[in-house]
């Protein structure tokens, strides 16, 4: 095994316990932090393979953002130390529904095969800006059309709760 | 057993880098309280060791035999977690950070990226350790921090997209061979300025540093740490401070570029002077209220380096 598998399995392996960690642990902080490590991992995982634009792009986003953002969630919500699995009130359609996901990823990895990294092409990052901004600036403007509405949406929950 | 051999001097390699922060941290801390005390029209420390300069040495020792006391209601986990999640960040954006030839610890095609990515994930060790500490004061520091986190990366992100454009290039090492001739400074004054600027708060340092502000939070999201952890912070704080530096002056200063001296040289004395200014400022200007901070940042630098965004883009048109 060279260097770089046994890396990409090092990560592998703390991606699956922080994944399996965060949907077992009762508490919700601990669930937070075991999705920081699992995102993280899988950061490493995209390095290994030669994406370094997402996976720089998956800290900045995901551990910078979105695992900020859920802290500070949890923190401003005096209620939530609770985990939301705990909540769940028809435990047998979220278990079927997490099944056949689960079994679907699982089956489309195994039919892609074992993993080879890429060929980095020549200025990748140069190749992908030039591709959100010209064939797929439908799709890019889109999503931005809907972050817009989500912060309109967050902007007047937030207004509504003034007296 | 090559890998074997490689992953071992990798971990030695990040065991140096961590001893090079520590010695950093305790000449900027020597550094800012003697530049403070002679703005101020003190002397500052004087009785350890000549002109009291191993002051920050028999502190340091202090601190790592002190007791690691901890709440008793805090979260173990999270407690510890936190300092060594803002620490280890703050070391690691070191790495992108070309220090002339091969002084480099990696030349990413996405350095710049990078820099701005990683130094993000200690928002989270503060969040932890604000929460995990059981304590208002924490709580409310950790709050703080991250909000004013969020809210400055934006403007200085939109800066540093300027000089980007600019180079063509994400690499740190491409940004160097870019600015050979004219530094960005003179291209980009106005990012320049918004950089500084919000660097200042995302390192909270004065007049950014509500987080901690001991008038009303006794020490913000440090106040129930002491000890090696307290340490940590203390690192942290200071290796962003460096780190924030070295990059404006690779950004806008032209980096190692410059005549006769080595490249190592040129980009340390760029450095000092970036942080001198910072120990300037800190020592000038008091204090923002939380609402100031938030406005500041909403009202004005979002505007403004959208603005500059803009202007760049038209004025690099407009020669092309």
């Amino acid at each position: 095994m060279s260097l770089q598998d046994s890396l990409f399995a090092g990560f592998g392996l703390i991606a699956v316990v922080g994944a399996l960690y965060a949907v077992i642990t009762r508490s919700l902080l601990r669930a937070i932090v075991a999705l920081g490590a699992f995102l993280t991992a899988v950061a490493g995982e995209f390095y290994l393979l030669s994406a370094d634009f997402v996976a720089v792009v998956q800290i900045f986003v995901y551990v910078g953002g979105i695992l900020v953002l859920m802290l500070f969630a949890l923190m401003l919500s005096a209620s939530g130390v609770r985990h939301p699995l705990a909540a769940i009130d028809r435990p047998g359609l979220g278990a079927v529904l997490a099944y056949a996901i689960g079994g679907g990823l699982v089956w489309a990895s195994w039919t892609a095969g074992t993993f080879v990294p890429a060929e980095l092409p020549e200025d990748a990052v140069g190749a992908l800006g030039r591709a959100l901004l010209g064939t797929q600036l439908g799709p890019f403007e889109l999503i931005g059309v809907i972050l817009l509405a989500s912060v309109i949406a967050a902007l007047s929950i937030a207004r509504r709760e003034q007296p | 057993m090559s890998h074997l051999l490689t992953f071992a001097l990798g971990l030695l390699l990040g065991a140096v880098a961590f001893t090079i922060v520590g010695a950093l941290t305790a000449i900027l801390v020597l550094t800012e309280r003697k530049v403070g005390a002679r703005i101020q029209g003190r002397v500052g420390p004087m009785h350890t060791g000549p002109q009291g300069s191993l002051q920050t040495i028999a502190d340091m020792v202090k601190l790592v035999m002190k007791e690691d006391v901890r709440p008793a209601r805090a979260d173990a986990v999270a407690f510890g977690l936190g300092p060594l999640l803002v620490a280890v960040p703050a070391i690691l954006s070191l790495a992108v950070i070309p220090f002339g030839g091969p002084l480099i610890m990696r030349d990413l095609n996405v350095g710049v990226l990078y820099f701005l990515a990683v130094p993000g994930v200690t928002v989270v060790g503060l969040l932890l350790a604000g929460w995990a500490s059981y304590d208002n004061y924490s709580f409310l520091g950790g709050l703080r921090s991250s909000a004013q986190f969020i809210s400055y990366e934006i403007p200085r992100g939109l800066a540093v997209v300027t000089v980007v454009m600019l180079a063509g290039s994400l690499s740190t090492v491409d940004l160097l061979e870019a600015q050979s001739r004219v530094p960005y400074i003179v291209l980009l004054p106005l990012s320049f300025l918004i950089y500084a600027i919000t660097s200042l708060a995302e390192v909270n340092r004065i007049p950014f540093d509500i987080p901690e502000a001991e008038s009303e939070l006794v020490a913000g999201y440090h106040t129930e740490y002491s000890g090696f952890r307290w340490a940590l912070f203390f690192l942290a704080e200071y290796a962003g401070l460096f780190a924030a530096s070295a990059f404006g002056a690779l950004l806008f200063l032209g980096g190692g570029n410059g005549p006769l001296l080595p490249a190592v040289v040129w980009l340390i004395l760029k450095t000092s002077a970036l942080m001198f200014v910072g120990i300037w400022i800190r020592f000038t200007l008091p204090r923002f209220r939380a609402d100031q901070l938030m406005r500041l940042a909403w009202k004005f630098f979002l505007p403004l380096s959208l603005a500059n965004l803009v202007l760049a883009a038209l004025v690099m048109k407009a020669v092309a």
